[in-house]
């Protein structure tokens, strides 16, 4: 067990990467399940995905959001959760990206329907940086974090 | 960056396949949750069906000339979805302002105004707002049958240059072909 201190600060910058999406996603999560439908309306505006798909990705995305945020607050399944959480980021970003490239006036719903937060250049640079985060928690985390 | 490259070595070496099983089950578990959750749920939504959707995208949808049409022959009344800011700012004349937040505080105001036969038109802030569609599905609720989404909206009227009311209704529309500034108020 080497402790230098860049071994430490990557420690540090894991454990506080972890919590910090953790809890990101966790809170995201828990109004989209409660009100899918405000959730999946939001969906719809960004018109990307087939009308057919929006109510499932609706039902779905914020459960998966949960188990991801929650195993990575427990430290459980870092890496694996890390990498699903990369992967909805990439979407996320994907879709705040094109809509700002179209000139879309719509809310997010990123943290459920009501929220109100308007998609935007701010908007992306924070899923961007969570996605930075995600990234280097799935390269350097480890799959069962230990404090 | 060159950080990155390592992602595929490790998914590639024999750490794979924990990896994959343990990212399927999240997503499986996720899967018969949301389905469970959403069957059992007051609020839950149809799924494959889309059908608050469906509905929503089936609303009728008017361009530029039906709702200068409709506007000049007093047809039916303009419903601005857009909020209050930007409502005052500028409008089409004789619209009444109801957004999707304020939809239940204001619906029975409306109605008492509004009888159910009359012709609504909706309309936000462009062609991409989805709020016009909104109220308008909100209003469908409300018991008003016979409803328009104007998609091209405040954008495409103002810069039109149709007629408009409001405090500074240039501040969000160039307002480029100022001809027709004639009869301001309609509908109301």
């Amino acid at each position: 067990m080497g402790t230098s201190l860049p071994e430490r600060l990557e420690a540090g910058l894991i454990l506080v990467g972890r919590i910090l999406l953790g809890l990101v996603f966790l809170s995201a999560s828990l109004s989209k399940i409660v009100d899918p439908a405000s959730f999946s309306r939001a969906i719809a505006n960004y018109r990307l995905l087939p009308p057919e798909l929006v109510n499932f990705f609706a039902v779905v995305v914020p459960w998966v959001e949960l188990l991801c945020g929650a195993l990575l607050l427990l430290g459980q399944w870092v890496r694996t959760c890390s990498l699903l959480v990369s992967c909805l980021l990439v979407l996320f970003v994907v879709a705040v990206g094109a809509s700002i490239v179209r000139g879309l006036d719509i809310q997010c719903g990123c943290f459920g329907g009501g929220s109100g937060r308007q998609v935007g250049l701010r908007l992306l640079a924070e899923d961007a940086l969570y996605l930075v985060l995600s990234i280097f928690l799935t390269i350097r985390g480890r799959e069962s974090e230990r404090r | 960056m060159e950080k990155m490259a390592i992602v595929p070595a490790e998914i590639n070496s024999r750490g794979c396949l924990p990896w994959i099983r343990r990212g399927t089950l999240i997503l499986f578990v996720s899967g018969c949750l949301g389905l469970l959750f959403n069957a059992l749920s007051p609020r839950g939504i149809p799924l494959m069906g889309a059908e608050p959707l469906r509905e929503h995208m089936g609303l009728p949808r008017i361009g530029l000339p039906e709702a200068w049409e409709l506007y000049q022959g007093r047809q039916g009344i303009f419903v601005d979805a857009r909020s209050e800011e930007e409502y005052r700012s500028g409008h089409i004349p004789g619209a009444l302002l109801l957004d999707r937040e304020r939809f239940e505080s204001g619906i029975s105001a409306f109605q008492e105004l509004v009888p159910p036969d009359t012709l609504l038109v909706t309309y936000c802030s462009g062609e991409e707002c989805g709020s016009s569609s909104e109220v308008a599905q909100l209003l469908k609720g409300a018991g008003y049958r016979t409803l328009r989404v104007f998609s091209g909206g405040w954008e495409e009227w103002s810069e039109g240059g149709f007629p408009v009311d409001g405090e500074n209704p240039q501040a969000l529309g160039p307002a480029r072909g100022q001809g027709r500034q004639e009869d301001s108020d309609a509908s109301m």
